[in-house]
């Protein structure tokens, strides 16, 4: 076979790939930074020693990502602890004005899906890092990934374009769900998590 | 102006006169597409169906075009498979007749569906209980199977035949058009009989529900059979149709004989068959169900003559003639045989999809009438429009007969 | 009364005789599930009205004519709902565990077969794309996702009530949801409690024992529908009326 001849050709499979693998997956999400840095590792190491479930309540009725309200936050930071730019900001521009954080949610789920903290965690005794990793160790907050298409965050699909490769509490896709719930015998109806 | 394109042999009419022809319905095929355009725009509130009326003008123009394109994959298998050498004369027009009635009937449905992005869904998450499911996938294959049956005849044309390589490739696909007729004839046998299982099914619908044969309801076989019997007579139309219009002898007069007899004999076995699943129908199903047949009858428009018409008038009436040989000998008694049986097929598809949906279920119901839209109507008509208009061009610059230069007086 | 979620068939009962034909479980179902007001140029056949109250007046020629008044939504057929097997793409449902159907908006096509599956009519399509006055989204219940132009909807029984007894019942470390706690919109709308909600399934529970009570029926039954919502009248003429099939009656409809 002479290569030569087919020069063009693989010329154009390796642009295709390139475009296809790299160059599509990085155009397809814009990177946007949390309106507020924080550490989570701070908050649950030893000088702190909270648990998830001390700002994250998951209670029957309580929607989605059970993320704290800015008056969780001011139970403790009525007054700045510390002196970082971070603090600083959620002192002045949120807890004295008494504005709630517009926190990107990483695990946001679409609107048509009914997503109930309590059953996981209360009745499946799923404990947190199954599903959110090591989130709760971070030092910082990763700037939030939005697909341009859909609107929706990266982490639905998983850091891997391919899927490949991606660690178990990766990905919050429709079949990830729903390997989860076979595994566990529940029953894999539409309207079990649709509404 | 365009002789170089017409085929070598051929008397065509001058191009003034031919766009003289064309221009109306091109100008109807514009305001349909707009129409339709509207549809899609601004969503199906442009069309008179309701909730009710789920179902209309469209759904109806789908059943009927597929029925009577049905003479494609027909001719075809007696061409190829029964080796009926015969209906190499008229193999080329049935094909684009087909691909014509198949690809209306495709683009009419994507106006339909309410989400017609979401069309993919069914061969990603199919239903494999959905008759429709069964509809969907082979009318999209059958439809492919159809361009490519057509391909040879564009293939064919002077100006393509100058390339060697296509004349390669035409040689080749010719070769291979065995296969795509059996292929067609599989496909067809499936989607027709599904579009009958569409209303037979329908157990919410006792004037539409049939008992299952194996799988399938009786109007599954009743569609195949009545699609199989038509699609002859609806090719011996259109020919002769061409042929006054064109004021040209297209084929010899036995292939309008064998057309019809062939029809003939499929159109008795269906109004046999059709009396039957009547019979049954009247005397243990719908009464099974608590609806004594004759209630359906009692609306106003809707009554027995319906029926009548449909089995006698359209279908027994037409059988006879084809099958009577001093009859078959005149044309004149071909075409009007030929004309009821499409009739008949029409009023069937009509009586199916608009009927059942007029008839009340509940005991509180009314009956329900429901007219079309301009949007629903102008959109029928940029079917017709477009049908005229491929086959006129395909006409004019293909080789549709193949009997035709033989035939024209020197 | 309690009931075990995973072999439940949730039906209704409504007691002909109690309703009035005020038409508040038509506006608690489209409050409840988000219905879009209606759009210029609805009719009554085309609107959505997953909860539709009909007026059904008694036949004949005697002077004291009666008039029945008919909640009419989907009536949750079990086992093989018309609709569901004629959905060419799964976007009908039928739950195992609830025995509701569900119809999934995103996953479908609007067709519309399902419409002409359904003897009942209890099915409708978005004619519109829907919208709601500025500053009106706000009321929007949050429970249940809005539905687009183009797609067919229908009755699910307030599923979305029923996901929250489901997480009320999480909460308290059990999947049994109590039955007092699933209360769908229609029901609890309802000023003469003509409308009854419970688990078929569960003999013990009030709906299993009523609708063994003589004067109970359900609609169109002899098409073998299996529906889940049963009807009770005391009056002989309606029992009667609306047992059969076909018949001439003039209809009128509540506000469609």
């Amino acid at each position: 076979m002479n290569l030569q001849q087919y020069r063009w050709f693989l010329v154009g499979i390796v642009v295709a790939a390139i475009t296809g693998w790299i160059v599509f997956p990085a155009a397809l999400y814009e990177r946007i930074e949390q309106p507020l840095q924080f550490s989570h590792n701070v908050h649950i190491g030893e000088a702190v020693g909270m648990s998830c479930t001390d700002c994250h309540q998951m209670n029957a009725g309580e929607r989605g990502a059970a993320i704290p309200a800015v008056s969780k936050c001011a139970e403790c930071h009525s007054e700045a602890i510390g002196t970082t730019e971070a603090e600083l900001k959620l002192v002045e521009d949120y807890i004295k004005t008494e504005r709630e954080i517009p926190w990107l949610v990483y695990s946001q789920q679409p609107q048509n899906v009914h997503f109930s903290h309590i059953a996981h965690t209360g009745r499946a005794n799923i404990r947190c890092e199954e599903c959110h990793g090591p989130h709760g160790e971070s030092e910082s907050l990763r700037p939030f990934e939005r697909n341009r298409i859909s609107g929706y965050s990266r982490d639905i699909w998983g850091s891997s374009i391919t899927r490949v490769g991606n660690a178990p509490w990766e990905g919050k896709k429709m079949d990830d769900c729903a390997d989860c719930h076979t595994k566990r015998g529940v029953v894999n109806s539409c309207l079990k998590c649709h509404q | 102006m365009d002789n170089a394109l017409i085929s070598r042999g051929l008397q065509r009419t001058s191009f003034k006169k031919f766009l003289l022809w064309i221009l109306p319905w091109a100008g109807l095929l514009a305001v349909g597409l707009y129409a339709a355009y509207r549809c899609l725009a601004y969503g199906l509130n442009e069309t008179n169906m309701d909730n009710r009326f789920a179902f209309g003008l469209w759904i109806y123009l789908d059943l009927t075009i597929i029925a009577l394109g049905a003479g494609a994959f027909f001719t075809g298998f007696l061409l190829y498979i029964l080796k009926l050498k015969e209906l190499k004369s008229v193999i080329n027009s049935a094909v684009v007749i087909g691909f014509i009635c198949y690809s209306g009937a495709v683009a009419v449905l994507m106006v339909d569906v309410g989400q017609p992005l979401r069309a993919w869904f069914t061969f990603w998450h199919p239903n494999v209980h959905s008759m429709l499911t069964e509809v969907t996938f082979c009318i999209t294959c059958y439809l492919t199977v159809l361009a490519i049956e057509y391909v040879p005849v564009i293939l064919k044309h002077r100006s393509i035949r100058r390339i060697p390589s296509m004349l390669v490739f035409e040689f080749q696909l010719h070769k291979l058009m065995v296969v795509f007729a059996a292929i067609g004839t599989f496909l067809s046998f499936f989607h027709q009989g599904s579009l009958g299982g569409l209303y037979g099914v329908l157990i919410g619908r006792p004037f539409a529900f049939r008992p299952s044969l194996g799988i399938w309801p009786s109007t599954f076989f009743l569609f195949i059979l009545s699609a199989a019997a038509v699609g002859p007579s609806f090719i011996l139309l259109t020919t002769w149709l061409t042929s006054k219009l064109s004021r040209k002898t297209l084929v010899r007069p036995e292939v309008f004989r064998t057309l019809g007899k062939i029809s003939g004999m499929l159109l008795i076995g269906y109004v046999l068959a059709k009396s039957i699943d009547t019979l049954i129908w009247i005397n243990s199903t719908a009464p099974s169900l608590g609806y004594p047949a004759a209630r359906f009858y009692q609306y106003p428009g809707f009554g027995t003559w319906v029926l009548i018409t449909e089995i006698v008038v359209c279908g027994l009436i037409p059988a006879l003639i084809f099958l009577q040989p001093t009859l078959r000998q005149k044309t004149a008694w071909l075409v009007t045989a030929a004309a009821l049986a499409c009739a008949g097929i029409a009023l069937n598809r009509f009586v199916l999809t608009v009927q059942t949906l007029a008839l009340p279920t509940l005991p509180f119901d009314p009956f329900m009438s429901y007219v079309p839209s301009w949007q629903e109507t102008a959109t029928f008509g940029a079917v017709l429009a477009y049908g005229v208009l491929l086959y006129s061009l395909s006409f004019r610059y293909l080789n549709l007969f193949p009997q035709e230069r033989d035939l024209q007086p020197l | 009364m309690q009931t075990n979620s995973k072999q439940s068939r949730y039906g209704m009962l409504i007691d002909l005789d109690r309703c009035t034909g005020c038409g508040a479980c038509m506006l608690a179902c489209a409050v409840e599930n988000n219905i879009p007001p209606a759009h210029a140029g609805t009719t009554d056949r085309t609107g959505l009205t997953w909860m539709r109250v009909h007026r059904v007046e008694q036949e004949g020629n005697d002077a004291s004519t009666q008039t029945v008044y008919l909640p009419l939504m989907c009536q949750q057929c079990d086992e093989h709902p018309p609709c569901e097997s004629v959905c060419p793409q799964k976007a009908v449902e039928y739950d195992p565990e609830t025995g509701i159907v569900a119809q999934i908006p995103v996953r479908c096509l609007g067709c519309r077969y399902c419409m002409t599956a359904c003897p009942y009519h209890a099915r409708y399509f978005n004619w519109w794309d829907p919208s709601w006055p500025a500053g009106m989204e706000k009321t929007l219940n949050p429970g249940v996702s809005t539905r687009m132009r183009g797609v067919v909807e229908k009755c699910n029984l307030c599923h979305g009530r029923l996901q929250e007894a489901r997480e009320q019942a999480a909460a308290s470390g059990t999947s049994v949801v109590a039955g007092e706690t699933f209360v769908p919109a229609c029901v609890e709308a309802c000023p003469t409690r003509a409308i009854m909600i419970g688990d078929l399934a569960d003999p013990e529970s009030e709906i299993a024992r009523q609708i063994k009570t003589p004067g109970t029926f359900r609609l169109l039954e002899q098409l073998g529908t299996q529906p889940k919502v049963y009807y009770s009248s005391a009056r002989q003429w309606v029992r009667e009326q609306l047992q059969r099939t076909i018949a001439s009656t003039r209809t009128e409809v509540l506000n469609g």
